[in-house]
C-alpha cells in the first residue's frame, strides 16, 4: 500500500469513528452511572450520598452507597453530567463526564476526612454538638428549640458566630419578625415569650457560638441497609421573576443556604395522574405550582386578588375529582382550581366567619377543613357555606389539621400542648391534653411562662411539646401527631383517646408534620434533620432516610399511593426544590457493578 | 504537476501560512488573562455571593413577598465599595467585623479568606 493510500485509509477510519461516537444511538437512550466510594484509608464507605445532574436537566438524582461502598444509579438520560459524593466529616469528591446511551460509566471516588466540618452540619448535628455538660446547658437548648427553629432550621442560625451583643441584636429583631417574612414596622410589638428569653438566649449563644469555634462534632450515623436503598430525585422549582441561586444546599461545604429566593413550596399533593401540586406563599406570579415529574416542567398558575396581585397559598389538597383546593392566605378563604375547566374559584367568606388558617385537609364528603385562630372551620363544598367550631380553650393558637376514619376533624393547639377533636356528627369539640416535657434545670421562670405568657408553634417555654401537624389513618384507628418541640411521634387512639408517645431516634430532630401512607406507615418530616423518617406501627420501629440537600426545611410530606410501596414527596421550602423518594426493590438494590 | 513544481508550490504555501500566522498574531487582542487566575476570580465571587446571601441579605436586601416588594431594613449596599481606595476597603472590612448596636460583628463568623471573598463580591454591588 502506498503512503498516500495509507494516509487516506487512516483518515477514513478516523472519520468513521467520529461518526459512530456522535451517532443518534449514542446520544439518545439511557446510560448507567456506577462506582465505588472509599475513604482515604482505602476502606469502603457505606451510606455516602452520590448525586448526578445533567447540564440540560432541571433535577438531580441521588443514590447511596451500600456496605461495600458500591453505588449505581437507575438508567439516566444521556448527557453531560456532574457527579458528586459527600458525607459529613469529609471533603466531597466530584467528576464530570459525558454519559452515552447504553454505556456503563464507572466513577470510583475517594473521600478525604476534614477537621472542621462545621458548615456541613445539619441543625440536629449542631444542637447535638453544643455543650450539654450541665442541666442549665440542656435547658438552654430547649429554650433555643422552643423559640428559634419554628421558622428555620437550627443550622441556619448556628452556622454563625457572634458575641453576645451581636446575638442580642439578632434575637431582638426576631422577637418582632413575623413568620410571613414581611419586615416589621415600628408598630410591631415583640413576641412576649420570646422576649422573656431574649437576654438568656443572647448570652448563651454568645458563649456556645461566639469566640470559640466548635471543636467536638457529634454527627448522625450514615444510612445503612434498607435506609440506603432509595433513589432521591430533587426537582428545581424555577421562579418566574428571578433565576434560582446556585447555592441551593447541594454542596454541604457551603453550609445552609440563604432562602432569599426560596420559601417555595410549602405543601405538596399528588393527584390521581401523578402530577405534583404545590402551594406557595412567597414567589410572585404564582398561586399554585404544577410539577410534571416525567419532564421536570413546572407550570405556574395565578389567581389574582381584588388588587390584581397573585393570591398566596400555604396548604393544599386534591379531592377525589382531582380538583385542587388551597388555603387563600390573602383573603382568608378557600380556593379551588378545577383542572378540567382550568378555572379558579374563590369561596367568599362572610365577616361573621373567621379567616381560614394555614393548613387544610379534605374529609370523605369532599369538604375542606382548616384551623383558624381559635378552632377549626369547614367549608361545605356544595353550598359554599363556612361553619366554625371554637376550641374548648382559646388563646392557645392552632396549627395542623387532619381527618380520622370516622370523618372527625382533629387539630393541634401548640401553645397549650393540646389536640382537639371536632365530632363529625355533633360538632362538639373536646381536647386531648399532653403533659409537659421533663427538662433538667427547669426554673420557676419557665413554669410561670407556661402559665402566664402566650406560647405558640414558633415561640414558647422550654418544657413545651408543641403538637404541630398531623395525619389521620383513614383506614385505621389512630391519629398521628408530630410533637415539634419534644422530638416525639404522638399516637392517639381515635376510639378511646388513649395516647402513646414514641421518641424519635435523634433528639433535636424537631418533627414538623406527620402523614399516613396507604400502607399505614407514618412519615415525619423534621425541620432540623435533613432526613425524612418512617414509622412502622406494626414493629414500632423508625427508619431515617437521608436527603441530599442541606437546609431542606420540609414543612409537609405526602405520597403517591399508586405505587407499592408508596412514593414519598417532600417540598424543600428553603431551597425551591421538591424531592421524590423511591424505594429500590430487592432486584434493583446495589451491591454489584 | 512535476515534483519540482510540487516542491515550489509547497514552499509558496508554507510562506503564505507563515505570513498569515504572523498577521493573525499581531491582530489579536493583548494576551489573554491566565485562565487559572480568571477561574479563581469567578470562584471568589461565587463564594462571596454565597456568604453575602447567607449573612447580609436579611437586612441589606429588600424582601419580595408575592407581588409586593419591601425596602431593606438596613442600608442598601449598592456602590458601597465602588472604586474604593485600600483605606476605604479596610474601613468597611473593619466595620463588618466589629458591628454596631443593630448589626452583629462578623469577626468570629468569617475567616480572613472568607472576608476577602465577601469584600470581592460587595465591590460588584
Amino acid at each position: 500500500m502506498s503512503k498516500a493510500t495509507w494516509l487516506l485509509s487512516a483518515l477514513a477510519i478516523v472519520l468513521v469513528a467520529i461518526a459512530l461516537g456522535t451517532s443518534p444511538a449514542a446520544q439518545s437512550g439511557t446510560g448507567t452511572i456506577l462506582g465505588n466510594i472509599k475513604g482515604a484509608d482505602g476502606k469502603p464507605m457505606e451510606g455516602v450520598v452520590v448525586s448526578a445532574r445533567a447540564a440540560d436537566k432541571s433535577f438531580a438524582t441521588s443514590v447511596f452507597t451500600d456496605r461495600l461502598g458500591n453505588y449505581s444509579f437507575p438508567g439516566l438520560d444521556t448527557g453531560k453530567y456532574q457527579l458528586w459524593a459527600q458525607a459529613v466529616g469529609f471533603d466531597g469528591a466530584r467528576a464530570g463526564f459525558q454519559l452515552a446511551g447504553g454505556a456503563k460509566s464507572e466513577h470510583n471516588l475517594t473521600l478525604t476526612p476534614i477537621v472542621d466540618m462545621t458548615r456541613q452540619l445539619t441543625g440536629t448535628e449542631f444542637l447535638m454538638s453544643l455543650p450539654e455538660n450541665t442541666p442549665a446547658d440542656v435547658r438552654m437548648k430547649h429554650v433555643f428549640v422552643s423559640n428559634c427553629i419554628g421558622c428555620h432550621t437550627a443550622s441556619w442560625v448556628l452556622q454563625n458566630r457572634f458575641d453576645a451583643a451581636g446575638w442580642g441584636a439578632i434575637v431582638s429583631l426576631m422577637t418582632r419578625f413575623p413568620s410571613s417574612g414581611k419586615p416589621p414596622g415600628p408598630e410591631v410589638k415583640p413576641d412576649e415569650i420570646m422576649n422573656a428569653y431574649r437576654a438568656e438566649l443572647a448570652i448563651w449563644l454568645g458563649r456556645v457560638r461566639g469566640a470559640q469555634p466548635l471543636t467536638t462534632f457529634k454527627t448522625l450515623p450514615r444510612p445503612t441497609g434498607e435506609a440506603a436503598q432509595i433513589v432521591v430525585t430533587e426537582f428545581d422549582l424555577p421562579r418566574p421573576d428571578m433565576p434560582l441561586m446556585t447555592q441551593n444546599g447541594s454542596d454541604w461545604n457551603e453550609g445552609t443556604p440563604s432562602r432569599y429566593v426560596g420559601r417555595a413550596a410549602h405543601d405538596v399533593w399528588v393527584d390521581s395522574k401523578g402530577i405534583v401540586w404545590f402551594a406557595d406563599d412567597m414567589v410572585p406570579q404564582r398561586t399554585l405550582g404544577r410539577l410534571d415529574p416525567q419532564t421536570g416542567k413546572v407550570t405556574d398558575l395565578v389567581m389574582k386578588d381584588k388588587d390584581g396581585k397573585s393570591i398566596s397559598t400555604h396548604s393544599l389538597a386534591v379531592d377525589a375529582q382531582d380538583r385542587v383546593w388551597a388555603t387563600n392566605g390573602t383573603d382568608g378563604t378557600f380556593i379551588m382550581y378545577d383542572q378540567q375547566a382550568q378555572k379558579f374559584t374563590n369561596f367568599d367568606r362572610p365577616d361573621t366567619e373567621p379567616r381560614v388558617g394555614g393548613t387544610m385537609v379534605i374529609d370523605s364528603k369532599g369538604n375542606p377543613w382548616a384551623p383558624y385562630g381559635d378552632g377549626a372551620m369547614k367549608l361545605d363544598a356544595a353550598t359554599g357555606t363556612y361553619t366554625h367550631y371554637a376550641a374548648p380553650v382559646t388563646g392557645k393558637g392552632t396549627y395542623g389539621i387532619a381527618i380520622d376514619k370516622s370523618d372527625n376533624a382533629w387539630y393541634s393547639q401548640p401553645g397549650g400542648d393540646r389536640v382537639v377533636m371536632v365530632d363529625a356528627k355533633t360538632g362538639e369539640s373536646t381536647a386531648v391534653l399532653l403533659e409537659p416535657q421533663l427538662i433538667p434545670g427547669l426554673t420557676d421562670k419557665d413554669r410561670e411562662s407556661a402559665e402566664k405568657l402566650k406560647a405558640g408553634p414558633n415561640s414558647g417555654y422550654p418544657q413545651q411539646k408543641a403538637p404541630r401537624r398531623m395525619g389521620g389513618d383513614r383506614d385505621g384507628d389512630y391519629m398521628w401527631v408530630a410533637e415539634f418541640k419534644s422530638d416525639a411521634l404522638l399516637r392517639i387512639d381515635t376510639r378511646t383517646r388513649e395516647i402513646k408517645e414514641y421518641p424519635l431516634p435523634h433528639k433535636y430532630s424537631q418533627p414538623y408534620a406527620a402523614a399516613v401512607a396507604k400502607d399505614h406507615t407514618v412519615w415525619l418530616n423534621c425541620i432540623n434533620l435533613d432526613r425524612v423518617v418512617k414509622f412502622d406501627p406494626k414493629t414500632e420501629k423508625f427508619t431515617e432516610y437521608m436527603l441530599p440537600t442541606r437546609g431542606t426545611e420540609i414543612r409537609h410530606i405526602q405520597f403517591d399511593n399508586r405505587t407499592d410501596p408508596p412514593t414519598v414527596w417532600a417540598p424543600f421550602d428553603r431551597v425551591n426544590k421538591i424531592a421524590r423518594i423511591q424505594f429500590r426493590t430487592a432486584g434493583a438494590q446495589t451491591g454489584t457493578k | 504537476m512535476t515534483m519540482n513544481g510540487v516542491r515550489k508550490f509547497s514552499f509558496v504555501l508554507m510562506g503564505a501560512y507563515v505570513i498569515a500566522l504572523s498577521a493573525s498574531m499581531s491582530a489579536q487582542a493583548p494576551p489573554a488573562v491566565n485562565p487559572a487566575a480568571a477561574a479563581a476570580d469567578k470562584d471568589t465571587l461565587k463564594r462571596g455571593e454565597t456568604l453575602f446571601y447567607q449573612g447580609c441579605s436579611l437586612c441589606h436586601l429588600g424582601r419580595i413577598i408575592k407581588d409586593d416588594k419591601y425596602q431593606p431594613m438596613g442600608p442598601a449596599l449598592t456602590g458601597v465599595l465602588k472604586d474604593a481606595t485600600p483605606d476605604r476597603e479596610a474601613d468597611v472590612r473593619q466595620f463588618i467585623q466589629m458591628g454596631t448596636l443593630r448589626m452583629p460583628g462578623w469577626k468570629y463568623a468569617f475567616s480572613p479568606k472568607e472576608f476577602d471573598d465577601l469584600i470581592a463580591y460587595v465591590k460588584t454591588l
